[in-house]
């Protein structure tokens, strides 16, 4: 029978039962009617007659739940689910202590876990909103000495192309971030790339206005033309059908548009003009020549499999045809989607993801002892049951349910809350990197995340429901009948959960005091005005529009082209210093601490008689400054000296931050140490760099000083593609902006200068980040106190009305109420005394070179919470037990 | 003098219901009458436990049902025999003669066709 049938006939019997009911019973009375029809005719009296035909036909409630069986509708069962689960609600609302704390710590976990999974999988997991885009590959050779990517590929491309057989359409992409002018001025810097017409084609979507890229465009000296996206077209156009044939400026080409892509659209990442690639292979030697993406599409019917067999015979001609270059290369076929994030970052995703199940497994077992302390109450309820004939099966099947009532609930929740802080993070997320989103990130949650949450919450539900009712429903239930009536049981707060309250009370001590100075620092932070003045920075990035960059060029020519960078690095130095209104004016390749990778770097100690050889060392952040940037800054040289004037040629000179001093060097002087980047491209990982000078933590990091590990370089003008400009200005920080826009102009056409805001204004979405980050480590923390106390209660209470009759006979035999109370809550204060010591040692070691004058101080404020809630805990249970009536407890174990 | 009725054997009930079904769709009544006609009244099926027989096989699709109404306007249960109920059928059939054949050969030796 097919799934779908078995789905409709259950819901049939659970919605429409009385229907299916009223047709059993009126085939059965046909029969029986027919028979007596037949009784009749053969001269039966009609009593008689009727009789007869019952009698022959058997007993009709026995046949009636033979059929039932025979279709698979136990209804018993199905009826018996439905009771639980009203049941279920029912004791949500009964126990609202329970369901708020329980349901709390549920939603938090599932719906973390699902945001993050839900995150992660548009990045591990990508759905290409193109047609046949998982049949979209990339094609690169892999470097397998240095374990990377080769992306000078220009010549294999070549050869690619024309042998290939399995893929199609292959092209080639190149990145490039390019100033984007109308013909009256209005300029952006865009992600732009050259690309293939092929791949236009190869992914399926057709223009919204105009033509795509076609072959003809990318013949040397056919006009230039340009490809643009949706947004760039109602930015720059208003959306006007009539930019089809207008001119725009695309780096230093003048390019009509020929089209326009429709909205969402962003192949390859989120790039949103494209120019036709002219790509002549031979031009450039085997391993030569600017580094790109090579594109394609799996012929149809094709496999993975069988594109990559095809390679590695190509790989192998290569590695024979091409010995000095190909040696260690070898060509490799992956999907698009899983080129995304290599192998390290998808195993990274996993193991986070795998610490969010840890995180809900944890919450599962806190909200599993409650459970378990609220259905050790209901002993006798589940002694009786089963007394009447409930198998464990069904008194099992029922704590389940009460259960998944719970967690499903949460995880409803969960979902919703997940969804709406995705659609608010990401966007938030892509602002911070600086980069767009990528053109297929969805913000519906995917099938995958919805079916992943309901797998946690059934996971949930069973850790909740099952374990605990495993414990109550155990062979003990006999003893626990005959025991109901004596009014105590056999019932026990096993060694498990008293070390979960001890573990838990344990964790929030260690992590309470960490979490709030950290989320203190953070808020802080985002209110810092004094150290560095952010309103009185003004920066944007300048760009050069070049033919080619110079590294690509020959000498010469390349000499000529960065002669002439420095020059004009120098002229707009000194006019835009001369503008009035500023006061000083200096650049940097990036935006320090801000979209920055963070590098692998090798420190090597230059005292050291053997170099150590650590090929994986920790990461820091480079940066190209100029010579003027740590004054303008206001960052002293603390050790060693500043840059100089012949460091830029030479190259080989760097200046260390004071974190990395203290988190790389261990403090040491790094002054003669040699650093290198490993995972660079080529010859660039073996070159070293030796350290000259150690500055101060400048300030300008939205994230506060001595937050990265940074490295300075001497920045050589013309080597980037475009620079970040920092200009300090006096107290009207706005109005300078159209002045320098036209004083840069004036000074070269070549020059581009973006989009000018306040370092402050760069600040903000690393800063609502920060408090959003703030705000979730408080509810965290909230809920963990919450759980300690929610679980010493139960604790509590349990023990309570276990010792119910205790404690009656000793208040009846005259025991003081001060004695009683620390003889029944003396195991409360014992765990919460472990829990808090334990708790600060582990604090201790967290908070480590944290532990300033704060630190203590915010443990002992912790711990006095910790303690006036856990006895808080205690006293609702403590007054219920003072207040047993000796004559009462007597009577009830009579 | 009549021979006594003999019950069903286990397990060919299910094949007696198709057989009976191959020939017109019918009601349950019409089916224990009809094994009852066509087996000269030595086959008699205990009445009761023919439906769980038959909501079983409506269970594995073998055969499908609807309401209609009989020749005096009395509506019933009316019982057809679907696509993969005709090759269950066919295939039941070709092991019950395989099974017959088998069994009367060990009766009969030297008979057997």
């Amino acid at each position: 029978m097919s799934l779908l049938r078995m789905l409709r006939l259950r819901l049939r019997a659970l919605f429409q039962r009385d229907a299916i009911e009223r047709e059993l019973s009126e085939e059965l009375q046909f029969h029986i009617d027919m028979q007596t029809e037949e009784n009749l005719r053969a001269g039966m009296p009609p009593e008689e007659a009727r009789r007869q035909a019952v009698l022959r036909f058997g007993g009709v409630e026995g046949h009636k739940e033979a059929s039932r069986k025979a279709q698979g509708l136990d209804l018993m069962g199905l009826r018996a689910s439905w009771l639980d689960l009203k049941l279920g609600l029912r004791m949500l609302v009964k126990y609202p202590g329970l369901t708020l704390v329980g349901g709390l710590a549920l939603t938090l976990a599932i719906g973390l876990g699902a945001a993050f999974f839900e995150f992660t999988e548009e990045m591990v997991n990508p759905q290409l909103p193109i047609k046949d885009g998982d049949r979209i590959v990339l094609v690169r050779n892999w470097d397998l000495a240095a374990a990377r990517p080769e992306r000078r590929s220009l010549h294999d491309f070549v050869t690619w192309r024309e042998e290939i057989r399995t893929i199609e359409d292959l092209g080639v992409f190149q990145g490039v971030d390019q100033s984007v002018t109308t013909e009256d001025g209005y300029t952006e810097v865009l992600d732009a790339g050259r690309i293939s017409a092929s791949l236009i084609r190869t992914t399926g979507v057709a223009p919204l206005l105009g033509r795509p890229l076609l072959e003809e465009d990318e013949q040397p000296g056919a006009p230039p033309v340009v490809l643009i996206g949706y947004g760039v077209w109602q930015r720059f156009f208003g959306g006007d059908p009539g930019a089809i044939g207008q001119v725009l400026r695309v780096g230093s080409s003048r390019a009509t548009v020929v089209g326009v892509m429709p909205e969402g659209y962003g192949f390859p990442i989120n790039h949103s003009v494209w120019t036709p690639f002219r790509v002549n292979g031979l031009e450039h030697g085997p391993r030569e020549g600017p580094p790109v993406l090579v594109f394609g599409k799996l012929r149809r019917g094709v496999s993975l499999e069988e594109a990559r067999t095809e390679l590695a015979a190509l790989g192998a001609r290569a590695t024979a045809d091409y010995p000095e270059t190909h040696e260690q290369l070898r060509p490799r076929v992956v999907t698009f989607g899983k080129a995304i994030v290599d192998a390290e970052e998808r195993l990274m995703v996993h193991t986070a993801r795998f610490l969010f199940l840890i995180l809900m497994i944890v919450m599962c077992v806190n909200v599993a002892t409650l459970v378990f302390a609220r259905t050790a109450t209901r002993e006798s309820e589940f002694a009786v049951r089963s007394a009447l004939g409930a198998s464990r099966r069904r008194i099992i099947g029922q704590l389940f349910l009460e259960a998944l009532v719970l967690t499903l609930g949460a995880a409803a929740l969960g979902l919703t809350a997940a969804w709406v802080g995705l659609r608010w993070g990401t966007d938030l997320f892509w602002r911070i990197q600086q980069t767009g989103m990528p053109f297929w990130w969805n913000h519906a949650l995917s099938p995958a995340t919805i079916l992943y949450t309901l797998v946690l919450a059934l996971a949930a539900a069973a850790m909740v429901g099952i374990v605990p009712a495993l414990k109550v429903t155990g062979p003990r239930v006999q003893p626990n009948l005959s025991q109901m009536s004596v009014g105590s049981s056999r019932m026990r707060f096993g060694g498990i959960w008293t070390a979960i309250v001890v573990i838990q009370v344990a964790l929030s001590v260690a992590f309470l005091p960490t979490a709030i100075l950290e989320g203190r620092t953070a808020l802080r932070n985002t209110e810092r005005s004094t150290e560095f003045p952010a309103d009185a920075f003004v920066t944007g990035r300048l760009l050069r529009e070049l033919e080619a960059p110079p590294v690509e060029l020959p000498e010469p020519e390349r000499a000529a082209v960065f002669a002439r960078s420095a020059e004009l690095h120098e002229e707009v130095k000194r006019r835009v210093a001369a503008e009035p209104g500023v006061a000083a004016v200096t650049f940097a390749n990036r935006v320090p601490a801000m979209n920055h990778p963070v590098e692998t770097i090798h420190v090597q100690d230059a005292a050291a008689a053997v170099p150590p050889d650590t090929a994986e060392g920790p990461g820091a952040r480079a940066l190209a400054v100029d010579l003027d940037f740590f004054d303008v800054m206001s960052a002293p040289i603390v050790s060693g000296r500043a840059f100089q004037p012949s460091d830029v040629e030479a190259e080989g000179s760097v200046i260390v931050n004071e974190t990395f001093v203290r988190s790389v060097m261990n403090g040491r002087n790094p002054v003669g140490h040699r650093i290198r980047y490993p995972k660079r491209e080529d010859a660039d990982a073996e070159r070293w760099y030796e350290v000259v000078g150690v500055v101060q933590d400048t300030e300008m990091d939205a994230f506060g000083p001595g937050k990265h590990r940074a490295i300075y370089h001497p920045l050589k003008p013309g080597r980037d593609a475009s620079l970040q400009m920092f200009v300090r200005v006096g107290p009207r920080a706005q109005a300078v902006g159209p002045r320098l826009r036209s004083t840069i102009n004036a000074i070269d056409p070549s020059l581009r200068l973006g989009e000018l805001r306040t370092v402050r204004e760069l600040w903000t979405p690393a800063h609502q980040s920060m408090r959003f980050f703030a705000a979730a480590q408080g509810i965290v923390a909230a809920i963990a106190l919450l759980l300690s106390m929610a679980g010493i209660h139960a604790l509590m209470a349990f023990t309570v009305s276990q010792r119910k009759r205790e404690i009656g006979i000793r208040a009846a035999l005259g025991a003081r109420p001060g004695r009683i109370f620390g003889a029944i809550f003396s195991r409360a204060f014992v765990q919460l005394g472990v829990g808090v010591l334990l708790g600060s040692g582990l604090a201790a070691v967290l908070m480590g070179d944290e532990l300033t004058s704060e630190g203590p101080a915010m443990l002992l404020a912790i711990v006095a919470t910790m303690l006036t809630v856990g006895l808080l805990a205690c006293f609702l249970p403590a007054r219920r037990a003072l207040r047993v009536q000796p004559t009462e407890a007597l009577k009830a174990g009579g | 003098m009549t021979v006594p009725p003999t019950d069903v054997l286990q397990g060919t009930l299910d094949l007696l219901i198709l057989r009976t079904l191959s020939l017109q769709p019918m009601h349950g009544w019409g089916i224990a009458q009809r094994i009852q006609q066509l087996s000269q009244d030595v086959l008699q099926v205990n009445q009761g436990s023919l439906y769980p027989a038959v909501h079983r096989l409506e269970q594995k699709g073998l055969i499908a049902s609807e309401w209609g109404v009989t020749e005096n306007n009395r509506r019933a249960k009316y019982y057809r025999l679907t696509e993969s109920g005709e090759r269950q059928l066919a295939k039941e059939l070709e092991s019950w003669e395989r099974f017959t054949g088998a069994v009367q050969l060990v009766l009969e030796p030297g008979t057997a066709s």
